[in-house]
């Protein structure tokens, strides 16, 4: 919590320095204006490169150039400094933003969850888990992002589950699919948030 | 891609426990959107337009995958992608999640929606 503060202030700062400090981007009435975004070199930043590829930017009067960033806290001071314009932002660290009156807006969301997605329990094929009761006393590793926890606690809700029912191993990163298939080929976890 | 390997099966989806969970958002810097706001709304005309060509040429759109993501163009092929509309969620949905955040401890208090979120850049 103490840590989270001060990162938070350590936010707050670097706005601060802003004004006048920010790298400025070309002005809207010069040739070719350049954005700078971040982006995390995921699959979900599928947008991000259809339009790059499809010169959608650049129809529009835009250079854009992708910039790989991972951790929201990163992101945002890197756009609070000026280093990038702008960038993805979770939804939890959205609301935690507006909470501590950062200065920043959400301009677009960036996709959502359907009856095709697949991020969520992937099980080790030869558990022999077939529903989420069964998860009880198995072992589910996990990042520890607030998304991650927040799909976690609700899913625990729905079933009936109390925290401790399930062993969970925080750390795993949800876009690390090769430490996912070793955690799971070792017997290390029975279950993985991916 | 860990169900393509054999290593796993999948046993509940994010969508299965909060359906429509909105992953997360683009967002600026309100000085950069105070000084550029036309550059906003083109940076956001362009991804509106890739969100469509999503949505109408999916096997191409996935073609663009490997080479930015570095992953094999037969997992950027199979891999389950994002449902993209148009830049905007219901209210509803957002308040939902954000409901869930206060109930399990994850944010204090709740927050104005307005207070983060700003579409009047969106293309209408």
């Amino acid at each position: 919590m103490r840590r989270n503060a001060v990162i938070w202030v350590m936010l707050m700062f670097l706005a601060g320095l802003a004004p006048g400090s920010t790298p400025a981007p070309a002005a809207d009435n010069q040739a070719t204006p350049v954005i700078r975004i971040s982006y995390g070199m995921f699959i979900d930043d599928l947008p991000f490169y259809v339009a790059m590829e499809e010169q959608l930017w650049e129809r529009e009067g835009l250079k854009v150039e992708l910039v790989r960033l991972v951790g929201e806290t990163n992101i945002m001071a890197a756009a609070l400094k000026g280093d990038i314009q702008g960038g993805h932002i979770d939804h939890p660290a959205a609301l935690h933003a507006a909470l501590k009156n950062l200065p920043i807006k959400v301009v677009a969301w960036f996709g959502r969850a359907h009856k095709g997605t697949r991020c969520g329990i992937h099980v080790d094929a030869q558990s022999g888990i077939q529903n989420v009761a069964d998860m009880k006393g198995r072992r589910l590793a996990m990042s520890g992002s607030i998304t991650a926890k927040l799909f976690y606690q609700e899913l625990l809700t729905q079933n009936a589950l109390k925290e401790g029912d399930i062993q969970t191993i925080m750390g795993i990163k949800l876009d690390d699919a090769m430490k996912h298939e070793a955690a799971l080929r070792s017997k290390g976890v029975d279950a993985i948030v991916a | 891609m860990l169900e393509a390997h054999g290593a796993s099966r999948l046993l509940v989806t994010f969508n299965d426990a909060i359906p429509g969970y909105v992953f997360g958002g683009i967002f600026f810097s309100n000085e950069f959107i105070n000084r550029h706001p036309e550059q906003v709304k083109a940076f956001l005309r362009g991804l509106v337009n890739a969100f469509e060509f999503i949505r109408k040429d999916e096997a191409k759109a996935r073609e663009t995958i490997p080479k930015y993501a570095h992953v094999e163009r037969d997992v950027a092929m199979k891999s389950a992608i994002r449902q993209f509309e148009d830049g905007r969620e219901p209210k509803a949905q957002l308040s939902k999640q954000m409901e869930l955040m206060v109930r399990y401890g994850f944010l204090s208090e709740p927050v104005p929606i307005e207070k983060v979120v700003d579409y009047s850049y969106l293309p209408k």
